[in-house]
């Protein structure tokens, strides 16, 4: 075992995903989604999954919360295999996925009651999170009477404020527009200092990928596989536009940009076949 | 609380809702008097209205005592579909077994109108309560199942995981997922199933009702010939139908799918 290797073993692998391989099928038919990802994502880091849409970096994401089994290899999540959904792993979904029959609050506090928090401590806790994301005034608002940010704000805060040991986040921003979108990285880069969580990210936007990570690994286009992996070791958050980021954004479009080709090529040749993505 | 603007836009869509059917009542009162029709076949409203109004008089408030027991009725019978319907409907909206077994019966039980089993009902356990309640059963239990098991199946799957992600188990996913989830369904169901429920009643009334309900009292008046006094049955089931809907269903549905915003406000 080589010297880097020990160095990097002192740290704690919180994700790790070995061989995972995955093919859906509906009886006729099979689509191979995953060909083989293995990676680790080590305790406290930010990491981003990025690939073309359609490439299975979603569905790679839901194989990591325990929705989807894999068809063969595995996913170990703090030293255990990962089954099934568990309280272990906070999810944020692209479609905010609110309980439309909760008020803000309740929603935010559902993962602390479920964990057998006292109602008190749960609405505690859970308003100090409306504050966190910056809804004060909202708290008593139903799901459906907020804007899309909103709506996401609530549901990145009713995943931080059970405390999960690692997040998942599918998209969290790909139904939002530019602006808001801007200001969701940024307060988001906030709450990932403050917290620093072990967290894995699924966007296929570079931006998302470049303001938010300590480390970027870059899928191929279906059948998926890691080919890339970039390291940002800059502090968060960050701007972007900035110079030293042209660097980076040019060693992850040179591959990138050919993956993205070769799914819409793919998309052009099978128009009927689907990915395993849900959207 | 209540503004002033909202009271005469309260007021806008009460006299919407009214108007139509004041006037088609204004127009049956002047064909009823231009006595075209003898008007004991054919009475006026004003006529139908000052009888039913009569009924309602001490010392026999006849007609209290046959809405009394045509609600008591429906109640039971409509507890029984809640009761049974719901269950069954969430069995199969959760579980395929579930499903495939009760699907067959369901489809083989649907296009029989309830009101012919009331003769072998009556055979088997006679005239009364008890026959009307079984009718209403029979009619108001398809709405509630088929919309139920509707309702759980339509609760978007990344609902149950969000909740399993946040630590729910089955119990959890239940109660604060599915089943709320499932409310606009679960109502609609329901209440198709008190106005199926409510309709079946009469009939049965008509057949195996032996004293009181509404179905009887406008059966009865045939016998005498009062005209006026089945015109006034007839309307006030609608009355009452009309209050369950609006006021019964209307009010629960404001304070939940409506407030959540499932469900289109108009």
């Amino acid at each position: 075992m080589g010297n880097a290797e020990t160095v990097l073993n002192k740290r704690r692998c919180t994700i790790e995903a070995q061989k995972v391989k995955k093919i859906f099928s509906d009886g006729k038919k099979e689509v191979l989604a995953i060909e083989d990802i293995t990676l680790k994502v080590y305790e406290k880091e930010f990491a981003v999954l990025i690939g073309p849409s359609g490439c299975g970096k979603s569905t790679f994401l839901y194989i990591v919360a325990g929705f989807y089994k894999p068809t063969s290899g595995k996913v170990i999540v703090n030293g255990k295999e990962v089954k099934k959904p568990g309280r272990d792993r906070g999810i944020v979904f692209q479609e905010y996925v609110l309980f439309p029959w909760m008020t803000v609050i309740d929603n935010i506090a559902f993962g602390l009651r479920l964990g057998k928090t006292s109602k008190e401590e749960a609405l505690k806790i859970a308003k100090k999170y409306v504050d966190l994301v910056g809804l004060t005034g909202f708290e008593n608002a139903f799901p459906h009477t907020l804007s899309g940010g909103m709506k996401q704000r609530v549901a990145i805060a009713r995943a931080f404020a059970y405390n999960p040991e690692v997040m998942l986040m599918d998209e969290p921003f790909g139904s939002l527009d530019a602006q808001t979108r801007k200001y969701m990285i940024r307060d988001l880069s906030e709450i990932i200092e403050k917290t620093a969580k072990t967290t894995l990210f699924v966007t296929h936007s570079v931006e998302e990928a470049m303001s938010l990570a300590d480390k970027i690994f870059i899928l191929s286009a279906r059948p998926s596989k890691v080919i890339k992996t970039v390291e940002i070791k800059e502090e968060r958050p960050r701007d972007v536009t900035d110079p030293k980021f042209l660097e980076i954004k040019k060693e992850i479009m040179e591959v990138l940009g050919k993956e993205v080709m070769k799914m819409k090529k793919m998309e052009e040749e099978i128009p009927t076949e689907e990915g395993g993505e849900f959207k | 609380m209540i503004k002033k603007s909202e009271i005469v836009d309260a007021g806008k869509r009460t006299i919407q809702f009214l108007f139509p059917i004041f006037l088609v009542l204004v127009i049956w009162e002047i064909v009823a008097r231009a006595n075209i029709v003898p008007s004991f076949l054919f009475p006026a409203p004003s006529a139908v209205f000052e009888r039913a109004i009569r009924l309602m008089q001490p010392p026999n408030y006849l007609f209290f005592h046959h809405a009394y027991k045509s609600m008591y009725r429906l109640a039971a019978g409509f507890g029984l579909c809640a009761g049974i319907g719901i269950p069954i409907g969430i069995a199969m909206g959760m579980r395929s077994t579930a499903y495939k077994f009760f699907t067959p019966l369901l489809s083989v039980m649907l296009p029989i109108p309830s009101i012919a089993w009331a003769p072998i009902v009556i055979l088997w356990i006679g005239l009364g309560d008890l026959t009307c309640i079984i009718v209403v059963f029979l009619t108001g239990i398809f709405p509630v199942v088929y919309n139920v098991s509707t309702g759980v199946r339509s609760v978007s799957q990344v609902n149950i995981w969000a909740a399993q992600s946040m630590g729910a188990g089955t119990r959890d996913v239940f109660l604060k997922v599915l089943l709320p989830g499932a409310l606009p369904y679960i109502l609609a169901g329901l209440k198709l199933s008190a106005g199926g429920g409510w309709r079946a009643l009469v009939a049965a009334e008509m057949l195996s009702a032996t004293a009181y309900g509404l179905g009887y009292m406008i059966f009865e008046a045939r016998t005498f010939f009062a005209v006026d006094t089945m015109f006034a049955g007839v309307m006030s089931l609608s009355v009452f139908g009309f209050l369950l809907e609006r006021f019964l269903f209307g009010e629960i549905e404001n304070r939940t799918v409506k407030k959540w915003g499932m469900l289109k406000q108009f």
